[in-house]
């Protein structure tokens, strides 16, 4: 043979891991040991015959009527009576098809359906009120989509002022793409990939936040803020929850080629401290493995403790481990921080996407094609069923004191399982840079220095030493409840962002 | 390429077939025997008669008498009584100038540094070295698992068929990188590009082919995964796997949407098409693209509409495929000749599911529609309140033959073949 030169496919971005995350993550797929609390189940829902029904969009109205989206361009439609009860396959009917890989879908007001396709936000109507879309309406297409697989529209939601939101994901491989440094990361072709956007109520569209790698899940909290996750990779040393506001840079650099004050050659000039110094600080960094990989939507449970005890947090669902995991928020010097614990695992496919049902069962879309997940089947829908009886002995909530933690329990705790030797802690962070993901940095132990509980039993406050711009684990698998039971879930993983 | 010797190749079979004679065993073929082997010859009810694989035998005269008495205890009558010789050995020249895929070949693996940059890699370089393994393969596909290691170079070379008819590329998807060269009877090919990897131009006929393939810079890696098809590179349509993951690919991605039954309107990446083009498929068959970027029809094919299968498999990286045969595509459109910019409103599906595109150039409200017509297909552009949609611009394109109609406010687009394909 003659003249053999080395030559690349596709240009210089495919020598790259098509998305290193994933194959990360299958070789890490062991799974983790099964959890779910006490009085809770998952439910398989049941679907049309012969339908890829990749559930990448998801939502259910007051009523209770369900609505999906799916990879192959379905839009489909439970009503509110079998989404109740328990569905059969030929309760689901066909709304809309032929989108282009929708990954986001949200009921409106007026009974129609938005729909995030990746080269358009889009309204469905039904004029004729025979259960069918017959107008498809172009609400936004202001980016640019590059006909690349990875360029996702992560939309849409309604914040609190009443816009319409949507995040896009960079791209992977694509021709032209732009990205900072000699590494094989995420790229954009321009045309406000990895940028946020909106659409006024007025109808006004603009982009208003960049520096996002692959946000595959948007979420407004019950006062009208937009909170975004972003999956671990380049430039996102573990999956985080941002909250996205107007104007902020989540860290990725291959966004900014569109943002008016940037060039490439400016950019290229910059270092990895300058975009560190820009970025913002998620509210809590999601450990990689350990909770979450690939995290979708979260989703606050509102329903008024008809899914137990756990109203008002968010749930997030993990595309890679299959499992659902809580976040625990508060307010420290009129900073939003908080804490990630595992859920319930050993979901049937990936989960991305997660809807309360008014009745209080939480809905779960999935699907595993192309990123694998932990769970063997391509796609689904399950849901978390809690049994409305049996109380669990849970973490309910975290939060921080003057010299340390406060851990309040779903049920009272056993004081004889108590002692300052019951705990273990760690504390690390991470490092920010164009490498694929961090490992933890520093990772050191933190002793416990003394443990308190409540008159009631129903908390126990530890004190330990906090440092700002770590993420500390606080496992507690010593305690027991009063009638003789440990948690399901017994770590809990702290962002201390700032100290009180 | 000495250093997988051990491994002999066999002796090309370099046939000559009389044109007529193929005319004939074609029609032959197409009456008797399609039901059975299938319309490419890969087998259905009967036997693969295209791969090089022979239960009962593998040279012409073999296979005449297979034809002659066929094997009726096993589903095939003998056709002696129907046809005579000669029009049998016509089928029989017919069959064997569609042979495909590889006759034989051979390969030689070589281990390499996990952290070696592609830069300093050569596949020159490290064949200096004995391979670790090296073997041949037959009338089959090469198995890019046969490494067993993650940080490898391996070469395969052997005699390829590629059947006359269309025309054809050695497409390599290397799913993430690594390095890949193809030299084509000794000579190094330049791939052109499509969006899921590299398609290396081939013409009809018997061939040397030579893949070599190293994951240098692409480290711990490897996943036995090296996708190698023979394809149409003016449709996309694939034709015949090379590679074992080749063939698994092609068995699991087709997944065609035809329109026979009801218009279908679908969104999503398509060869020839540019991005954000919706497609539409008539149950006439005939089928076409409305860019929503530009507000211009912007392809148009007779056939089965869609396979989206590859669009739609794994992360969905590579595009669907339109089935049939072109009338014209991108760069070619057809457009109202008005200027300024475009705006896509929206779709609505009449009754019947076809969509109407309503889009706005200029800021003027307009329409436009696909409809089938007793020859071919005609767009049907309208103007808001009753006014004419005015001039329309139109590709000039070989054998389809397009003119303008104005009825009332309608302008009508008239396309039809002017030859059969
Ligand atoms: C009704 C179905 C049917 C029809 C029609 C038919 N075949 Fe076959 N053919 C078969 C089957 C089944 C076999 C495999 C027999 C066996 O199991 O060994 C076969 C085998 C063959 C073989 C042997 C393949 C080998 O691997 O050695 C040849 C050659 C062949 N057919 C050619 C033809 C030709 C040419 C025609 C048309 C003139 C034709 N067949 C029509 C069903 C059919």
């Amino acid at each position: 043979m003659r003249t053999i030169k080395m030559k690349m496919l596709a240009g210089a971005a495919l020598v790259l891991p098509i998305l290193s995350g994933n194959v990360l993550a299958q070789d890490d797929m062991v799974g983790n040991p099964a959890y779910i609390p006490d009085g809770y189940r998952l439910e398989a829902i049941a679907l049309p015959a012969d339908v890829p029904f990749h559930a990448t969009g998801l939502d259910i109205d007051e009523a209770g009527t369900v609505a999906v989206a799916t990879r192959l361009g379905d839009v489909w439609i439970l009503d509110a009576e079998a989404a109740a009860g328990t569905p059969a396959p030929s309760d689901w009917t066909l709304f809309a098809e032929g989108l282009n890989e929708p990954t986001g879908l949200m009921w409106d007001t007026d009974g129609t359906i938005l729909v995030g396709q990746k080269s358009e936000l889009t309204r469905l109507v039904d004029r004729d009120g025979d259960g069918r879309a017959d107008d498809y309406l172009n609400l936004a297409s202001d980016w640019e989509f590059h006909d690349n697989y990875h360029e996702y529209n992560f939309s849409p939601v309604r914040d609190g002022e009443g816009n319409l939101v949507g995040t896009l994901n960079l791209g992977h491989n694509v021709p032209n793409g732009y990205s900072w440094g000699d590494r094989p990361v995420m790229v954009s072709a321009g045309g406000h990939r990895g940028w946020a956007y909106r659409i006024t109520p007025e109808g006004e569209f603009s982009f208003f936040a960049s520096g996002l790698r692959s946000p595959a899940g948007v979420g407004v909290s019950p006062d009208g803020l937009v909170y975004y996750t972003d999956n671990q990779g380049d430039w996102v040393p573990t999956s985080k929850l941002h909250i996205l506001e107007e104007g902020g840079f989540y860290g990725h650099p291959s966004s900014l080629r569109d943002h008016p004050d940037y060039t490439i050659e400016k950019l290229d000039a910059m270092s990895v401290e300058d975009f560190a110094q820009m970025s913002e600080t998620p509210v809590v960094w999601i450990p990689h493995q350990e909770v979450a990989n690939s995290p979708g939507n979260p989703e606050w449970d509102t329903t008024g403790g008809a899914f137990g005890p756990f109203e008002g947090q968010i749930f997030v669902g993990d595309q890679t481990q299959s499992n659902v995991f809580r976040v625990l928020l508060e307010t420290v010097n009129g900073q939003r921080q908080g804490a990630v614990i595992n859920f319930a695992n050993k979901f049937q496919s990936g989960n991305i996407r997660l809807a309360f049902h008014p009745g209080g069962a939480l809905w779960v879309g999935q699907t595993a094609r192309g990123w694998g997940a932990v769970g063997s089947k391509p796609f689904g829908i399950e849901r978390v069923v809690w049994d409305g009886e049996t109380q669990p002995f849970e973490l309910h909530d975290i939060s921080m004191t003057a010299d340390g933690f406060r851990l309040d329990f779903t049920g009272a705790v056993d004081p004889e399982s108590l002692s300052p030797s019951a705990f273990a802690a760690e504390q690390w962070h991470y490092n920010y840079s164009d490498a694929y993901g961090s490992g933890k940095i520093d990772l050191t132990a933190v002793d416990i220095q003394s443990v308190d509980i409540a008159e009631d039993g129903m908390s126990v406050s530890i004190a330990v030493e906090q440092t700002p711009g770590t993420v500390m684990s606080i496992d507690f698998s010593a305690l027991r409840s009063e009638d003789g039971r440990s948690a399901s879930v017994s770590k809990v993983y702290y962002t201390v962002n700032t100290t009180m | 390429m000495a250093r997988t010797d051990g491994a002999d190749v066999a002796e090309r079979q370099q046939v000559a077939f009389d044109d007529a004679s193929l005319a004939r065993g074609k029609a032959i073929y197409a009456q008797a025997c399609v039901a059975c082997h299938g319309q490419n010859m890969r087998g259905g009810v009967g036997f693969n008669l295209v791969d090089g694989e022979w239960v009962h035998g593998a040279s012409p005269e073999a296979i005449l008498s297979n034809i002659k008495t066929g094997f009726p205890d096993r589903g095939m009558v003998g056709f002696e009584s129907l046809y005579s010789d000669e029009e049998l050995q016509d089928v029989v020249d017919y069959i064997r100038s569609r042979r495909e895929g590889w006759e034989s070949g051979r390969y030689a693996i070589w281990p390499i540094a996990a952290d070696i940059a592609r830069d300093d890699f050569s596949f020159e370089q490290v064949m200096q070295d004995e391979p670790t393994k090296a073997g041949r393969f037959g009338a089959g596909l090469v198995d890019y698992g046969l490494p067993e290691m993650e940080n490898f170079a391996m070469v395969v070379d052997g005699t390829i068929h590629i059947p006359a008819g269309t025309p054809a590329g050695v497409w390599v998807q290397a799913g993430g990188g690594g390095g890949v060269e193809v030299t084509i009877d000794g000579e190094p090919v330049e791939p052109v590009y499509d969006l899921a990897g590299a398609i290396y131009p081939i013409d009809q006929g018997v061939h040397d082919l030579t893949i070599a393939y190293s994951t240098a810079d692409k480290p711990n890696w490897y996943s036995g995964n090296l996708n190698i098809v023979v394809l149409n590179p003016e449709t996309g349509e694939r034709a015949f796997p090379l590679s074992e993951a080749g063939k698994s690919f092609l068995n699991d991605t087709s997944f065609v949407i035809d329109a026979q039954q009801r218009p279908r309107v679908i969104r999503r990446v398509v060869n020839n098409l540019p991005s954000s083009t919706i497609s539409v498929g008539l149950p006439s068959g005939m089928n076409f693209g409305f860019n929503t970027k530009s507000c211009a029809i912007v392809g148009a094919w007779e056939g089965d509409f869609l396979d989206i299968g590859p669009n739609i498999d794994g992360r969905g990286d590579a595009p669907s495929v339109p089935l049939g045969e072109w009338m014209f595509h991108e760069p070619q459109a057809i457009a109202l000749s008005q200027q300024g910019d475009c705006r896509y409103v929206g779709t609505s599906l009449q009754d019947d599911g076809a969509p109407v595109f309503a889009f706005e150039l200029g800021g003027v409200p307009y329409t436009v529609s696909g409809q089938a017509t007793d020859g071919g297909m005609a767009f049907v552009y309208a103007a808001a309140q009753g006014r004419s949609a005015g001039a329309v611009s139109m590709p000039e394109v070989d054998g389809v033959e397009m003119r303008v109609e104005q009825a009332g406010a309608q302008t009508r687009v008239l396309l039809e073949r002017t030859r059969a394909q």
